[in-house]
């Protein structure tokens, strides 16, 4: 898989919904709120990972990469919780990581792709079924740019302006609607005099 | 075969063509939540894999070269190293698959798509049983299309189409081209696609670089014949996709879709130049064949084909322009593929001559949602799938690919008509009865070997 940065932070945020509901029961039936708190901190790290590290790091994922950045991830996260002073044994720490990880990878692999039915071609990114590249949203090949309007006239408005003006031989109107074949109407175009009505 | 539904039809959702392009727009549409008798396939054939299966076993293939999520299960889970996996009890293949090793069995995966067919009822919404011929645009009210078939005689009527009719014929390019139609020589020059046979004591030369070719020469090594590997690329990139991994994806996509046509097709003629996967089991018997003296590789091309005592005497050119000399050949495999044109397909032929369809390099120059202009409307789709549509979506001849379009081109079709979409519970609960159908299924069948 080749998730983009956004695709990463989708499922990340995604994917923490079982794990908190397991902080939630932790909390509940220990009375410490640290659990639920662990995991808001977990699910912080990841995304701060998700965006400013994995997504310049790991362009493409192959499958056996996520044990290998959970392992990486379980090491911030002890030291985090450490930094808090969450007051979370670490051994106890470790146990309700790796319960949080299993719920968290098995939301991503047998329930979002049934959520959503493009997920995983999508780039981990929860998109509608719709093309990469709506017709409607194609980039015409030349675009009108503001930027060179505000750097003022050039040299062709400046040519065709004030007392330098480039003298200018009258031509047919450009309707296209002309009694007489423009053809014919060269010569009289060429002197300067309207073609005939 | 048979088609239940003799009569011409009207139905939503036509698809022209009846291989693995139409199963998987069928199946989408099932489980987003269309009736099966919204559906029409517009084919000859309610088996959706015997034009594969004949491709598969001419060509002795008995793998697929990667995994593509569940193949033909509408939705990505489980996939199919999982179900694989739990039939046979052996998580061997799930590590397999983590690391990108697993490759699914043919006999699996063809159980896999006639369970899904049986089960979703597909094989009833054949309309016609015959090759749609021609695609009529119809003003309406309300806009639509009318299909028919060879002959001008009317099939049905449909709101939106999907053109799904699959590859065109098989690729002689050049020289092998008119050798294979010059009588004194044509029987001994074949497409690794048909049926064939090697003998042992022959001598025999493989045209290609890809997964076919390589199939080939160990097919040939493995009848006890003597293998000249010859192909135009001095080197083709080891891989087990037909293009670059993240191109699957919808950022690959994305960054395929935003270059100009030229640009696209462009690449494709370079990514799709001959990748052959690295195959354990395939490395060691060509290693033997080697030591043998019975495989060797060229890179160069052949000059002059004539009939010979022994087969067939070809003329070779190097890589670096120098002449091999003559050799006597028993034959000439050629693993080129097929030919890309649109306009080797005559429904597409005739679309282009009667609406002025854009061609590119006799490609349909297709929109970026893969319509045909200038015939495609929000409201009423003409949509194209696989190898024609791989200006689009580069593997869109794939199975992943195939299932990328499939799955847009139902979505708008839902869009366009507002269905209500099947809930999460009812999607769960299809997957996963066809999931537990797959495995019951693949039990039955013999595990087949990992190559990889």
């Amino acid at each position: 898989m080749c998730p983009t940065p956004i695709g990463r932070i989708h499922t990340r945020v995604a994917t923490i919904t079982l794990p908190v509901v397991l902080g939630l029961i932790a909390s509940l039936v220990t009375g410490n709120p640290e659990w639920l708190v662990l995991i808001g901190v977990f699910l912080l790290l990841g995304v701060a990972l998700d965006a400013g590290v994995y997504s310049w790091l790991l362009k493409y994922q192959p499958p056996w990469m996520t044990g290998v950045l959970a392992v990486a991830e379980l090491g911030l996260l002890l030291v985090l919780a450490a930094v808090l002073q969450l007051g979370i044994q670490p051994l106890a720490a470790i146990v309700f990581y790796w319960a949080a990880w299993t719920l968290a990878i098995g939301t991503k692999i047998a329930l979002l792709p049934i959520f959503s039915l493009t997920y995983l071609e999508s780039a981990g990114e929860f998109r509608r079924i719709q093309w990469s590249i709506p017709p409607s949203q194609v980039a015409f090949p030349v675009l009108a740019s503001a930027e060179e309007g505000k750097a003022g006239p050039g040299p062709v408005v400046r040519a065709a302006s004030g007392v330098h003006a480039s003298p200018l031989g009258r031509r047919p109107s450009p309707s296209g609607v002309h009694a007489m074949p423009i053809e014919l109407a060269q010569p009289d175009a060429k002197s300067g005099r309207d073609a005939a009505p | 075969m048979q088609t239940e539904q003799p009569q011409s039809q009207d139905v939503t959702i036509g698809v022209i063509g009846d291989g693995f392009g139409a199963l998987l727009v069928y199946t989408t549409a099932v489980y987003l939540g269309f009736k099966p008798e919204q559906i029409g396939i517009f084919g000859e054939n309610a088996n959706p894999v015997q034009t594969y299966q004949q491709f598969a076993w001419n060509l002795g293939q008995t793998v697929l070269r990667s995994e593509s999520e569940s193949h033909f299960l509408p939705a990505d889970f489980p996939t199919f190293a999982q179900l694989d996996a739990y039939a046979r009890l052996d998580p061997s293949l799930l590590l397999r698959s983590v690391g990108r090793k697993f490759n699914p069995g043919v006999p699996e995966m063809l159980t896999e798509a006639a369970i899904v067919t049986r089960r979703l009822g597909y094989e009833r919404r054949l309309v016609g049983g015959t090759k749609v011929g021609w695609i009529v645009r119809e003003a309406g009210p309300p806009v639509h299309f009318s299909l028919y078939d060879e002959e001008a005689r009317p099939l049905g009527r449909c709101r939106h189409v999907v053109i799904a009719v699959g590859h065109g014929p098989l690729a002689f390019p050049g020289i092998f081209g008119k050798a294979r139609d010059d009588p004194a020589t044509g029987e001994r020059v074949v497409q690794a696609y048909e049926p064939k046979r090697y003998y042992q004591g022959g001598r025999y030369l493989v045209v290609g670089s890809g997964i076919a070719a390589v199939n080939e020469w160990v097919n040939a090594l493995d009848s006890g014949a003597q293998c000249i590997a010859l192909r135009r690329n001095p080197h083709p990139d080891e891989q087990d996709l037909n293009v670059p991994r993240c191109l699957f994806d919808g950022s690959g996509i994305d960054a395929f879709q935003s270059l100009s046509f030229d640009e696209r097709v462009d690449f494709l003629g370079q990514a799709l130049k001959g990748t052959s996967p690295a195959r354990r089991n395939w490395s060691e018997r060509i290693r033997r064949g080697r030591q043998d003296q019975r495989f060797e590789e060229v890179v160069g091309s052949v000059t002059d084909i004539r009939p010979a005592d022994g087969g067939l005497r070809v003329r070779l050119r190097l890589h670096d322009g120098a002449d091999a000399g003559e050799l006597d050949v028993t034959g000439i495999v050629c693993a080129t593929g097929f030919v890309k044109s649109a306009l080797s397909l005559p429904v597409l032929r005739r679309l282009a001559q009667t609406y002025d369809v854009p061609l590119e390099r006799e490609r349909v120059k297709l929109k970026t949602n893969c319509g045909v202009p200038p015939l495609d409307r929000e409201d009423s789709r003409l949509c194209m799938m696989g190898l024609n549509a791989n200006s689009v979506v580069p593997n869109g001849d794939t199975i992943a690919g195939l299932k990328y379009i499939a799955r847009r081109f139902v979505g708008d079709v839902a869009r366009a008509e507002a269905l209500k979409p099947r809930s999460f519970t009812s999607r769960l609960g299809l997957q996963l009865g066809l999931a537990r159908a797959t495995v019951k299924g693949m039990r039955r069948v013999k595990a087949t070997e990992q190559l990889a």
